[in-house]
Parts: C-alpha cells; sequence; structure tokens
C-alpha cells in the first residue's frame, strides 16, 4: 500500500510572486524529499480565491527525472535511499512515484456550487474546496462536487462544525483533510489544530479523513508512519491514521482520476494489444492520460527498460482500477504478463477488450484480495496491487520482455518462497513456465487456432506441472478448489458472455484461488468450433474432463456480482457468487426435474437413474441453453464427475452443496440429484413426493423443520 | 524488519538474563536523523549529533508538548541508547505506555542546537533483541549510502569508527 502526500503546496502561478526558481526548486526538494521518505505519490496543490477564470487552467509543471538527476549529487545514493525506505515501509521498490496535480478553492457562501463538469476544475487531478464560513461549509458537505474538503484548523475556526454535515459529506463520498505542518511549526497552531479536529477525528473515525503535510519547506515533511503517529495523539486508532495516509488518499485518487478521464458512467474499453502489434502502439496509451508522473528513482535501479515501459504505462495505473484490462494478476510479476500474453495472443481474432473486461473483473477481485493482506515482495519484482502498471508496461512493450526473465531469475527462488505465503497463487505458478514460455507463447499467435493438446502439451513441456501441480492433489478435498472453477467459470464466462461468440481460438485461463491459498487447477478452457467452451482440467491428468458450455451463457448471474463487488467484500461476493449459483442451478434443475419426477421421486436414486439423467443433461448441454436460467457450471460438472468417478471431485460438488462437508462418492451423487430436488421441494411442498437425503436440512433454508426428515434420510441411506 | 510490531502490541518483554528488569516494558525505536535537509546533500555536518544533545533535544520537546508531567511518565524509561554520527541512526527506548507520546514528540523536534532537523522512524520493536537486528541492518545500509554520498571525502577512519559503532550496537543490553 502506498503513502500519498496530497498537499505540496504550488506557488509559482500566484499572481505576486517573484522569485519562482525558488519556489520551484523548493518544490522540487520536498517532492524529492516526500520521494526519499517513501511516499509513492504527491499532488501538488494550488490555492485560488474567488472567481476562476481560464487562465486559471492547470499549468503546474510535473518534475521529470531529469530534474531530479540533476539536483541529486549521486542519484545511486538517491535510488538507495529511496529503496531502503520503501523496503521498511513494505512497499514495493518498483511502485512508480506519482504526481499529481490539485486546486483548492476557498469558497465563501457567494460563490457558485461547484460542479465537476467546470471545465477548469477538470483540468486538476484533485478538486478540494476550503470553506471559511457556515454557508459554505454546509455547501461543500452537501452539494459540491469536490473530493477533498480541506479546512484550515491552525487558525479559529470561523464556523461549526456540526455532524449531521459530517455525515453528509461522507456520505457522499467527499473526504475531510487535515495537515499536519502547522502542528510541528507553532505552539499556537498546535493549540488550535488539535482542539479543532479533535471533534472531526471523533465523528468521523478515520473514514474518509486524510492527513497530508501542506509543508512549505523540507523540513516540516515528516515519514508516513510518524505522521500516523501524531494523528493518534488525536484519540485515531493507529489503523485508522496508518489508512488516512494510504488508503483513504489512494481512493481519492482513483475516484479522481477515474472522473477526469471518464465521463459519467462511462467505462474504458481498451484494446489490448495482440503480441504483434504492441511495438506499434505505444501512443495512444499515452494520449489518454494527461498527468505525467516521473519515474521513480527506484526505476532507474531497475533495468531501464523497466523504468521505460513505467514511463508509458504507469499513467494507467490509478485510473484504471476497475477496468485495467493489461493484466489481470495483482501480485505476479512480470511472469503475469504470460497469461496476459496467452489470453491476447489466443484471442486476436475476437473482441479483445472484452477479454481484457473478464480479466479485469478476475484482476479487481485479486487485487482487492491481495490488498487486503499486503503481501511482502522482494524488491526488483513487481508484485504488489498497485502495480498494475508494471505489468501493463510489460504487455505493452513486450518486446522489452526479455529483460524480465534475467531480472526475474535471479530473484526467482526467493519469489517462490515469497509466494508460498501470500494471496496469488497463480503469480507461484506463472513463476515458473516463463524463461522456458516465452519463446512458445511468442509462437502461439501464429497458429491460429490452437487445439487443447497443444496447450496441454506445452504447458507441461514447460514444466508448468512442477511448481503447483504436485499439490493439487492434497488440497482437493476443500471447498476451496471448488471456487477454483467457479472463479475460472465466471473468467471464462465473463468472457462469453462478452464476446459473444467466440471462434476456434483456443483460451487458456489459469486461476488461482487467491484468497484461499489453496491449490490451483490447472483448468484449460478451450473454444471448441461449435461455439461452445469447454474446459479441461488437467489435473488429473489421466483422465481429463471436459465440460461444455455453450455460448450463450448470457444469463449467467454471478459475473455480475463480482464485477459490483467493492474492495473488501469481493471475497464474500466471489462465495456467495456461488452460493448463488447453486440456488440457480437448483432452481433450474427443479423445473427440469419437474419432467422427469417420475425418475427423481424414488427414494433410491440408483446411479443407473443417475446415469440417465446426467446424459439427459449432458445432451441438453450439447444443443444449447436457450433458456437463460443461469445455468452454472455445477450441472455440467456432475456428469463428469459421475463418469469419472472422480472421488476428488466429489467434495467440490459437495462442499458447494453443503458447504465443507466430505461425503463419500456414491453417496455424494445421490445427494446432489437429491438436494436439487429437495430444493425444489422447498417451494413446492404439495406437488412432490417427499425424500429424503442426507444433509437435506442444511440445504433447506428451513433447518428446523426438516429434522425429522433427516433422520429418515439416514435411515434409508 | 519488524514493521509487523509498528501496530501490534507486545505482551511481554524478553528479558531471560537479568532479574528484575521483567516489569520494565519497553519499546525500541531505531531512527534516523536529517540535519539540516533543505540544504544541498553531500555538504559538511553543520553539528554532530550525540547521545547528550539528541537526549536533550527530545526531552524538551517532551516538555513543550506534553508539559511537566508528561516528561516525568515518561522520563522513566527514556533513554537514547545508541548514536551513530556517520549514519544519523540512533536507538531510543521508551516505556511501552508512553513511547506514543514520545514518538510524536521526536516528531515534533524542529531543530538540535540551531540545525533543522527531522527525525524518521526505522523500526520499532518491543525487544531489545530485535531492535539490535533492526539497528544493525539499518545501520549497514545508510553506511552504504553514506559511502555513496561522501565519494572522494571518504576515509578508512569512517570505516573503523563504523565498526566501533556497530560493536556498540552488538553490546547493547536493556
Amino acid at each position: 500500500m502506498g503513502f500519498f502526500d496530497l498537499n505540496i503546496p504550488y506557488h509559482e502561478s500566484d499572481r505576486h510572486v517573484t522569485d519562482k526558481s525558488s519556489l520551484k526548486s523548493r518544490r522540487l526538494k520536498l517532492a524529492l524529499k516526500a520521494m526519499e521518505l517513501g511516499y509513492t505519490g504527491i499532488a501538488y496543490n494550488r490555492t485560488l480565491k474567488g472567481i476562476i477564470s481560464e487562465s486559471d487552467r492547470c499549468a503546474i509543471p510535473l518534475f521529470p527525472l531529469s530534474s531530479i538527476l540533476k539536483l541529486a549529487p549521486s542519484s545511486s545514493y538517491f535510488s538507495a535511499a529511496v529503496k531502503f525506505h520503501r523496503d521498511l515501509l513494505n512497499v514495493s521498490v518498483s511502485t512508480a512515484f506519482r504526481q499529481y496535480t490539485r486546486l483548492t478553492l476557498i469558497v465563501d457562501s457567494a460563490a457558485p456550487v461547484l460542479k465537476s463538469s467546470n471545465g477548469i476544475l477538470k483540468s486538476y487531478d484533485i478538486v478540494a474546496v476550503r470553506p471559511v464560513n457556515q454557508n459554505a461549509f454546509d455547501q461543500a458537505c452537501k452539494t459540491s462536487e469536490v473530493d477533498i474538503i480541506a479546512i484550515d484548523f491552525s487558525e479559529k475556526l470561523p464556523f461549526r462544525l456540526k455532524q449531521s454535515m459530517v455525515k453528509a459529506a461522507i456520505k457522499r463520498g467527499v473526504y475531510f483533510e487535515i495537515t499536519y505542518s502547522s502542528f510541528i511549526m507553532e505552539a499556537q497552531a498546535r493549540r488550535e489544530m488539535i482542539s479543532n479536529c479533535k471533534l472531526l477525528v471523533d465523528w468521523t473515525r478515520g473514514k474518509n479523513l486524510i492527513f497530508s503535510s501542506a509543508s512549505p519547506s523540507v523540513t516540516e515533511l515528516r515519514g508516513p508512519y510518524d505522521v500516523a503517529n501524531l494523528f493518534s495523539l488525536l484519540g485515531l486508532s493507529k489503523e485508522g491514521a496508518k489508512a488516512a495516509i494510504s488508503r483513504n488518499c489512494r481512493s481519492i485518487l482513483a475516484n479522481a482520476l477515474s472522473k477526469k478521464h471518464f465521463y459519467k458512467e462511462a467505462i474504458k474499453v481498451e484494446e489490448i494489444p495482440s503480441h504483434g502489434q504492441i511495438n506499434s502502439e505505444p501512443s495512444p496509451f499515452d494520449d489518454w492520460l494527461k498527468w505525467d508522473p516521473i519515474s521513480s528513482g527506484d526505476g532507474d535501479l531497475l533495468l531501464d527498460d523497466m523504468e521505460k515501459s513505467f514511463s508509458a504505462s504507469r499513467n494507467v495505473a490509478k485510473t484504471v482500477k476497475t477496468i485495467d484490462f493489461t493484466s489481470s494478476m495483482n501480485g505476479v510479476p512480470a511472469h503475469g504478463l504470460q497469461i496476459k500474453d496467452i489470453i491476447s495472443v489466443t484471442k486476436v481474432a475476437p473482441e479483445p477488450p472484452d477479454n481484457g473486461k473478464c480479466l479485469s473483473v478476475a484482476k479487481e477481485t485479486e487485487a482487492a484480495i491481495a490488498d487486503n493482506e499486503m503481501p511482502v515482495e522482494q524488491g526488483g519484482v513487481n508484485p504488489l496491487p498497485e502495480e498494475q502498471d508494471s505489468l501493463n508496461a510489460v504487455v505493452r512493450k513486450q518486446g522489452k520482455l526479455n529483460p524480465f526473465p534475467e531480472e526475474s531469475q535471479t530473484s526467482l527462488e526467493d519469489d517462490r518462497n515469497i509466494y508460498q505465503v501470500p494471496n496469488c497463487e497463480k503469480s507461484k505458478i506463472l513463476l515458473d513456465p516463463l524463461p522456458q514460455e516465452q519463446g512458445e507463447l511468442i509462437s502461439l499467435p501464429e497458429d491460429g487456432q490452437i487445439s487443447l493438446n497443444d496447450v496441454t502439451n506445452k504447458y507441461q513441456v514447460s514444466g508448468y506441472e512442477d511448481s503447483e501441480m504436485s499439490d493439487l492433489p492434497t488440497n482437493i478435498g476443500t471447498s476451496n478448489y471448488f471456487t477454483d472453477f467457479d472463479e475460472l467459470d465466471t473468467v471464462s464466462i465473463e468472457k462469453l458472455r462478452n464476446s459473444g461468440k467466440l471462434d476456434g481460438n483456443s483460451v487458456r485461463i489459469e486461476l488461482s484461488d487467491s484468497q484461499l491459498s489453496s491449490c490451483v487447477p490447472s483448468c484449460r478452457t478451450s473454444v471448441l468450433p461449435d461455439g461452445s467452451l469447454s474446459f479441461n482440467s488437467t489435473s488429473f491428468s489421466d483422465r481429463p474432463y471436459s465440460v461444455q458450455l455453450s455460448a450463450s451463457l448470457n444469463d449467467i448471474c454471478f459475473p455480475a456480482n463480482i464485477e459490483e463487488s467493492n474492495v473488501e467484500n469481493s471475497v464474500d461476493l466471489v462465495v456467495s457468487a456461488q452460493e448463488g449459483i447453486v440456488v440457480n442451478t437448483v432452481q433450474n434443475k427443479i423445473e427440469r426435474e419437474k419432467e422427469k419426477e417420475p425418475i427423481l421421486a424414488s427414494p433410491d436414486i440408483s446411479s443407473q437413474n443417475g446415469h440417465m439423467e446426467r446424459e439427459q443433461l449432458k445432451e441438453r448441454i450439447g444443443t444449447s441453453i436457450s433458456s437463460g436460467d443461469g445455468l452454472a457450471i455445477e450441472e455440467y460438472i456432475n456428469p463428469i464427475v459421475n463418469e469419472n468417478s472422480a472421488a476428488k471431485y466429489v467434495p467440490m460438488v459437495d462442499g458447494l452443496i453443503s458447504e465443507k462437508k466430505q461425503i463419500k462418492p456414491v453417496t455424494s451423487y445421490r445427494l446432489l440429484d437429491k438436494s436439487q430436488a429437495g430444493r425444489g421441494r422447498a417451494k413446492r411442498r404439495a406437488t412432490y413426493k417427499p425424500f429424503s437425503f442426507p444433509f437435506k436440512g442444511l440445504l433447506n433454508p428451513k433447518p428446523f423443520k426438516r429434522k425429522a426428515l433427516k433422520s429418515k434420510s439416514l435411515i434409508t441411506m | 524488519m519488524h514493521q509487523s510490531d509498528f501496530y501490534k502490541d507486545k505482551s511481554t518483554s524478553s528479558s531471560p538474563n537479568l532479574e528484575g528488569m521483567v516489569g520494565f516494558k519497553n519499546r525500541y525505536m531505531v531512527m534516523e536523523v536529517f540535519l539540516d535537509p533543505s540544504k544541498d546533500l553531500g555538504v559538511d555536518e553543520p553539528v554532530i549529533i550525540t547521545q547528550f544533545n539528541l537526549s536533550k533535544a527530545i526531552k524538551d520537546s517532551i516538555l513543550t508538548n506534553f508539559g511537566e508531567c508528561g516528561l516525568a511518565s515518561s522520563l522513566n524509561s527514556f533513554q537514547v541508547k545508541y548514536v551513530n554520527p556517520i549514519t544519523k541512526v540512533c536507538i531510543i527506548r521508551a516505556s511501552r505506555d508512553e513511547y506514543q507520546k514520545v514518538w510524536a514528540a521526536i516528531t515534533m523536534v524542529r531543530s538540535i542546537a540551531n540545525c533543522p532537523v527531522v527525525f524518521n522512524l526505522l523500526d520499532l520493536s518491543g525487544s531489545i533483541k530485535a531492535c539490535k537486528n533492526a539497528a544493525l541492518k539499518c545501520d549497514e545500509l545508510k553506511f552504504e549510502q553514506y559511502k555513496l554520498l561522501a565519494g572522494a571525502r571518504f576515509t578508512p577512519d569512517s570505516q573503523l569508527h563504523m565498526q566501533n559503532c556497530l560493536d556498540k550496537i552488538k553490546l547493547l543490553e536493556h
């Protein structure tokens, strides 16, 4: 998680300024100091009063890399210092140091309501408002479309803070800013600040609160942890204080930049350049982005290529959190490119943006998850969630791919160790095949259509099996396994949904259960010529399963769930998506089973009947699923599981229904059938003959009533 | 590094060897000092930091910000255990109850002997052992940076001096 200081004063454009160059050098020093102390982003704040005119459009020059090199007597010292501090703060060394522009408007009640559509305001990344009287404050809290409300607490407040106003502002997503430089500088200011801020801090509890320096010179700047501790004096909790300089700032930036670049709720669809095209299209991406951060000193430390690629790509980082197509794996180093490559490569003809969209969905969840967990990383490898940009970079400049393996190979061992613990198992898998696979990947697009076998073979050859496959059997029994399938399917379905039709390109998707460090099923999906998606798992290499889904899976509900998820709930949503699937599955099954009721009615569903049913299902699958039942994948897995008698799959299926209960295979098949029928029975008790099965009570929304039946079921089994 | 210690409270302090010390629960802060940050890098040092002047500056800060009682309650365990004038790394001990106040006061120190200073926390730990490890690492890394910065002015004396300091760290006790 990066640290931000969103208030570095910018006075060079002020009207009566005389000594611009000294101001500029001061600002530069501040920027450098902030970078040295471990901050990952700063915003230059320009303060304006009164009416905004055209001349006030953003003209803040951001410092390019060259200025650093000029100033620092030894850039190697500087980058060593930056690296040192970032390691201490657990910030990725490869995170780019970003600069933003900010405007603070001093408003009194006479000023018109601020709208974000104001063109001049739009030229700044962040817009803040400083109310000077009660009306202005009320207006700012209730209606103004600004990012931050910055109140000058170091003097006696000319108005009162009201809790209702504060609450209204928080609800709207406006942040309150408290600056600490006056705290440090003057004793009187300290007094006023503490008495004024205490109220605000108590009411907000750190939510929607940010800290920033507003420091006139380098001596007032403090490191992130120091600032957090300082504000704990105000009664804020440690976590809240820490969040106020990192997470909250980051969300402001994400919101602000997305507002800046996109119109209302439009989303940006980015075409993922295919492998061959990457080198020829760097410019469209650069055009989109208005702010131009310098590359961090660390950028210099790492390979120069990486730094160059940073400068092109890191622009994307903040803006496209939710729409980041370029790479779906947060926490995955350059190797993460692999997946992206594969997918973009194999989907040359059909719509890449959609492809990316689904990837972004997966990425979002993982980013969220990874974000929450804050995995540790090694220098030189850029796995953190914020490193979407580096991955973008990697994608965009595929020509530069080659440096990466050298860089990363040295740290591969370490990375393997690191990735033992954290969330993105994916990354682990990807780490291994990187060196060998590059050549293979590059050759993929030329094939056009890739048969499943080829994919399988290639990835086996590339040692994909080595890393995580051995882990697979141990974790299979858990419902986590099922989660992986779900995620897989989420992604694939999302893709299908977006792309509509797929023409015979095969796609390989790797997923991992990033929140639960379970094994990763190496599921591969390939799109068969008839437009259905087949999904094979090679985890059981002796018997590859295939699931076929028709292309018209447009109505599957759970991708939508995931898209809407916010950071913290992403994990829950994946899980709940599963449950949603269960419900849907069951309900749909029930509808179908209505017709087949006589078969199912008997208490003992013989496997034969089960087979019949499954065959029927399979037929249905084969033809099409046109009813838009929202059928989920478990249904299809059913026949497969049955056919292959894979005990290992059973827990997965069961996990879906009974939530982590381990059941014997035979029992479980019956369970599945019965359970699905049983669900229907929950709805239409009158029509169906009641037959029981174990664990029905768990399925049933009213467990208490079913207890009697449960005991009966045990006997029949 | 023990960053995880930052926002976790240690339940016990470890003091296996000395008796009567288990009652004191301390926090050890490894900090770095930036002397006169607005001056250009690589210029000779305006003031040499020692245990004494650091301690004085911090105590003054506690007195200004937290008053007599604040100073008194933190004075019990407060000690500047180690200072390295080359790398500007120092170890400060404070009691577990008062360390936040002491840390805040340190953050608010503006100058030492008319030279503007900035303190920056590098590591916070609950045991002297962890602190020693962290301090050694920080010191070594900072020394590398110093060497890069000093360039031609680097002398073997500094190396010797540095070695002495590192040994001092290793000998630190409560």
